[in-house]
């Protein structure tokens, strides 16, 4: 929530409150107790209230009145989780028509947990749609990926990201420019990375990193990377033999890959695995 | 031995003055941590003037800064428990909190309300919702309720 939108607005919408408290208090007789004065409160401190709800129930106040047709349009969060599978039809139908209707403009948290299957063309779509450049949380969880996803460049460089979290058993591509200048926390699981480049260039790409964690990638792609953003506090890993794509027979100091983490702020460093890369550490005084 | 703590003035809608630790509401109130990093308020002389917080809200209020301010270090629980007996006020009463905290540009405080009037809306029929807004005139015509309805048949 933007500050100066606060400012601007506290002293109009007090002095509207108590104007109306005050004609209710002299008007007298009857206490003030039920009616929730609440209604009287702008539409951008509802729009708040409102995103703050479960996406569903966001979009059903459209019919609580015709003043609130549209305020959940301009919604800040959307969180979209497939349920059972037969009823992925109408989840489809659901995401398609939100993409239409919601001011995607607005949208400061994005999630989004489904099975992409045959339809990576329309949930292409969909990232493009919603992931708009002043998103600040994403979180994508996608699974059964038989194609390649194809994320908006302007995710990559998105000036106001600060937490990004990736599931998705598949190549991570990215593009020639990464550039995420706000990025705090960063949690990747299940993907591959292409190759040692790319690898380097997101970890070069992140300057304000805190927080990440690499749960189960698939690092065989790459020989070595270094990861080096000057403020990160918190590293966290997990490869487990069992979950990693490649025959275990294969696994030798050959194709393991040497990842080296450089820092001075690094608080804690969490392993948990079966020793499937080797980390080395440099940590300047 | 410190320093004196450092004290500024508030003054509610009744002009009734209250002393505050800078420190308390500096941390808390974005509005008057500006108002004391650009120097609009004197020590010796200022009062801030909050003409549209009353003093039952505005004492709330500094509670409210006071104890996130002292007891930031207690565990999580507590000061759950804390905040929500915190917020065991009326309808009205959680009004003039908002309205207070948004005047103030309190976010934490604000944030507190915004989740607590969630959880008064959360899961609950239409009907329930309508009232607890006091939307009394929802504005649809017959048909466009019918469809609604329709539309959003668990809703009703």
């Amino acid at each position: 929530m933007p500050r100066l939108l606060f400012r601007l607005l506290g002293k109009a919408l007090w002095s509207r409150g108590l104007l109306k408290k005050r004609k209710k208090h002299r008007k007298g007789e009857r206490k003030v107790e039920s009616s929730f004065s609440i209604c009287d409160l702008p539409d951008v401190i509802l729009q708040l209230i409102i995103s703050s709800l479960p996406t569903k129930e966001a979009i059903q106040t459209s019919i609580l009145s015709k003043r609130w047709k549209h305020l959940w349009r301009d919604i800040s969060k959307i969180e979209l989780k497939e349920g059972k599978p037969e009823e992925r039809q109408q989840f489809m139908h659901f995401v398609a028509r939100l993409l239409v209707a919601c001011n995607c403009s607005t949208l400061e948290k994005f999630s989004l947990t489904c099975n992409v299957d045959k339809d990576a063309s329309r949930v292409n779509e969909w990232l493009c749609g919603f992931i708009n450049p002043k998103i600040q949380e994403l979180c994508l969880r996608l699974y059964g990926i038989e194609e390649p996803l194809v994320f908006p460049d302007q995710l990559f460089t998105c000036a106001t990201l600060t937490n990004f979290e990736l599931d998705m058993q598949h190549v991570f591509n990215l593009p020639s420019s990464v550039h995420f200048q706000c990025l705090r926390t960063l949690t990747l699981s299940n993907i591959i990375f292409p190759d040692s480049s790319s690898a380097q260039q997101l970890f070069c790409g992140c300057p304000a990193l805190e927080d990440l964690s690499l749960i189960n990638c698939n690092l065989k792609n790459v020989q070595a990377v270094c990861i080096c953003s000057p403020l990160l506090r918190r590293i966290y890993i997990q490869e487990n033999k069992d979950d990693m794509l490649y025959d275990i027979g294969l696994l030798s100091d050959t194709i393991r890959c040497k990842v080296l983490i450089v820092g001075t702020n690094l608080k804690s460093f969490t392993y948990h695995g079966d020793g499937m890369n080797i980390f080395s550490f440099l940590i300047q005084p | 031995m410190g320093s004196p703590v450092k004290k500024i003035m508030l003054c509610s809608s009744e002009k009734e003055i209250f002393s505050v630790e800078e420190q308390v509401m500096v941390q808390h109130s974005v509005i008057i941590n500006n108002m004391i990093e650009d120097g609009s308020y004197n020590h010796e002389e200022s009062k801030i003037p909050l003409d549209c917080v009353d003093s039952k809200t505005l004492k709330k209020v500094i509670d409210y800064c006071t104890h996130h301010t002292h007891h930031h270090n207690d565990n999580q629980e507590d000061l759950e428990a804390w905040d929500a007996q915190f917020l065991n006020v009326d309808s009205n009463g959680l009004y003039d909190l908002l309205m207070a905290a948004n005047y103030l540009e309190i976010r934490n405080l604000l944030d507190l309300i915004y989740g607590t009037i969630k959880n008064m809306i959360k899961g609950k029929k239409i009907d329930e919702i309508r009232r607890i807004f006091n939307i009394k005139d929802h504005g649809f015509t017959p048909e466009e309720e019918e469809q609604n309805r329709k539309e959003y048949p668990h809703f009703y």
